[in-house]
């Protein structure tokens, strides 16, 4: 099981037509896709707060195109929301970004191969606190 | 290419909220059938059956819908669409591959590569891309 997080620039890149760094988040989706079993086993997510921060709204028309990707926004349940705080508060990173290390810490260590497409690897491998993940980098 | 309204009504489909079950009249092969009751019940692959069933089917169309999305886009982009060495790059950095920091012998192995095989793929340039960075240095 491969599950691939989205941060606000790589939904972004989707959001947004002509977005030029589209390629590159759809370069690492594929080399996701190729990585695992059969292809069946990738799963894409949003965290709510990434989705907040991107401004998508899967209301507006304007979504229509990310609304068709099979993404799972991740709650931001209580708990989690407690997790985030404390992420923000030791390594003064964004709520979205604090959400993110929280989801890595907890899928991260039940076995799922976690891959996160953000424009900053270095913060979420702090907020990811020694979680087994991998931060791709996302280029022009 | 697939319907785009289609692929909308999927993926709607597969984000309600809507939990309402139905009694389905699917026949299985009866192997399979007690196939799936042992893992579930012996190798711990999922709280029940029926569950098991859903989640596999939940991720095998979420695979088919990501792959039908992603051809949407590139037939409407075809600029859009990553090359094989881009692919062979990302496949490198989830691998924590060393030649992730040497795109340029990733590029180099897959043009070679694709001369003579056009449907390589990334597993295929990846080694490709090995044998060529030992041999040279």
């Amino acid at each position: 099981m491969t599950m691939v997080i989205l941060d606000n620039e790589a939904v972004q890149a989707i959001l947004q037509p002509h977005h030029p760094k589209f390629r590159s988040v759809a370069a690492r989706v594929e080399a996701a896709r190729w990585r695992s079993a059969n292809h069946t086993q990738v799963s894409l997510h949003v965290p709510a707060t990434v989705q907040v921060e991107a401004g998508w709204d899967r209301t507006s028309p304007s979504a229509a195109r990310l609304n068709r990707y099979p993404i799972t926004i991740s709650p931001l349940d209580a708990s989690t929301a407690d997790a985030a705080a404390r992420l923000v508060t030791e390594h003064s990173v964004t709520p979205a970004d604090a959400h993110i290390g929280v989801l890595c810490q907890k899928h991260a260590t039940q076995g799922t191969r976690v891959i996160v497409l953000t424009s900053d690897p270095e913060d979420i491998l702090r907020v990811a606190n020694s979680a087994p993940v991998t931060a791709l980098r996302i280029w022009l | 290419m697939a319907n785009p309204e289609i692929l909308d009504r999927i993926s709607a489909l597969l984000h309600s909220p809507d939990d309402t079950t139905v009694n389905t009249s699917m026949r299985l092969p009866v192997t399979l059938r007690e196939a799936a009751a042992l893992a579930t019940e012996h190798l711990g692959v999922a709280p029940s059956t029926t569950a098991y069933t859903a989640q596999l089917l939940r991720s095998d169309i979420e695979a088919a819908l990501l792959a039908a999305v992603l051809e949407a886009h590139y037939q409407e982009e075809p600029s859009d669409r990553p090359s094989l060495a881009e692919i062979t790059l990302g496949v490198a950095e989830i691998d924590a591959n060393p030649l992730a920091r040497r795109p340029d012998l990733i590029t180099k192995a897959a043009e070679e590569i694709v001369a003579t095989h056009p449907e390589a793929t990334p597993d295929e340039v990846l080694l490709w891309a090995e044998a060529q960075f030992v041999i040279r240095s």
